[in-house]
């Protein structure tokens, strides 16, 4: 239901007019600190707008079924995060039914719970986001971290699901 | 300033990538326009509660509570909770990061707010039934455990590493 988080907005505005019925004091600086940040997102909103365009348009389920593919290793595993990070303009919860059609066709489980965990963590969009709201040196200093974590426990991922068989 | 230059490069730049789409292959160009604008409006509704709600909150609740709570003086106690709470809702990151920077504006702790990055965008013990339903009970399981220990990692040594840089 598409209309339904507009009835939330809705909603959440009637609750708000309550609120500052009761502290008319906090109406004001509450409003300038809101527009500000709203003026920040708005600066970026182009770029994203375009960007989850363009990514949907090119990168489609299809086209990484077809490229992911039951190479093991180290190059499929690198594979597999860069292609987690171009889906991940897409919402999260599609990435579980794409991840059980791959294991499906062979993928290994290292290379799925990579791209899994690349769909939610690294993605272009969310990481240009990152720099304009934290700076770059948080978000390089995460992504690299979290790169490399979420490569490290696709391995880990696929011994520990191992170990009981 | 620099916000502003940074939202006119990274705009400048995806224009030209969306202009060459559209040069290459007009319906996709006009298509990934279309796309881009629906997402963006059914996120709309979240995206200005969230922003309201950051406004509202930082009016009512003194910068100085935050830091008692979630800063470097809390210690360990508010970035445990921060990981927690945060591991339980997967929240998109273009939501995610200005809720970042509202924390570490009001004086959370950098490996705190680092966590809640992490966390949120990459982990969700509230769809774990829905990942589940599609990838068994181990893997999904295995991979929440892995995410938590992740962030906790990426939390702690982008903590370090800022400090120390």
């Amino acid at each position: 239901m598409k209309n339904k988080s507009w009835l939330y907005l809705l909603v959440f505005a009637a609750m708000m007019a309550v609120v500052f019925y009761f502290y008319p004091q906090k109406l004001a600086p509450s409003m300038q600190s809101s527009l500000s940040s709203l003026g920040q997102f708005a600066l970026i909103l182009p770029a994203i707008i375009l960007l989850m365009g363009i990514f949907t348009v090119l990168v489609t389920p299809e086209m990484i079924e077809k490229n992911f593919g039951d190479k093991s290793g180290f190059y499929g595993n690198l594979k597999a995060m860069f292609f987690g990070a171009m889906m991940s303009t897409g919402p999260f919860y599609l990435s579980f039914p794409m991840a059980k059609r791959l294991l499906s066709k062979g993928a290994k489980i290292s290379a799925v719970i990579i791209f899994v965990s690349a769909w939610n963590g690294i993605g272009i969009i969310a990481e240009i986001v990152e720099i304009h709201y934290l700076g770059l040196n948080f978000m390089l200093t995460r992504l690299i971290l979290n790169m490399l974590l979420i490569f490290i426990s696709g391995y880990v991922a696929e011994y520990i699901s191992n170990l009981n068989q | 300033m620099k916000d502003f230059l940074f939202a006119a490069i990274v705009n400048g730049v995806v224009f030209i990538a969306w202009f060459i789409l559209l040069i290459k292959n007009k319906s996709q160009g006009w298509q990934a326009i279309k796309i881009g604008f629906r997402t963006i409006f059914d996120m709309l509704p979240i995206i200005l509660i969230i922003i309201s709600l950051l406004g509202i909150v930082s009016s009512f609740v003194n910068p100085n509570q935050i830091s008692n709570y979630l800063g470097d003086r809390s210690g360990i106690k508010g970035f445990l909770f921060i990981s927690v709470i945060s591991s339980f809702l997967q929240i998109p990151g273009i939501i995610a990061f200005p809720i970042a920077a509202t924390l570490l504006k009001s004086g959370a702790a950098i490996s705190t707010v680092a966590v809640f990055a992490c966390a949120s965008t990459m982990s969700s013990v509230l769809t774990l039934p829905l990942e589940i339903k599609y990838l068994g009970k181990k893997l999904p399981i295995i991979r929440i455990g892995l995410t938590y220990i992740i962030c906790v990692i990426v939390g702690l040594l982008t903590g370090l590493i800022l400090h120390l840089l």
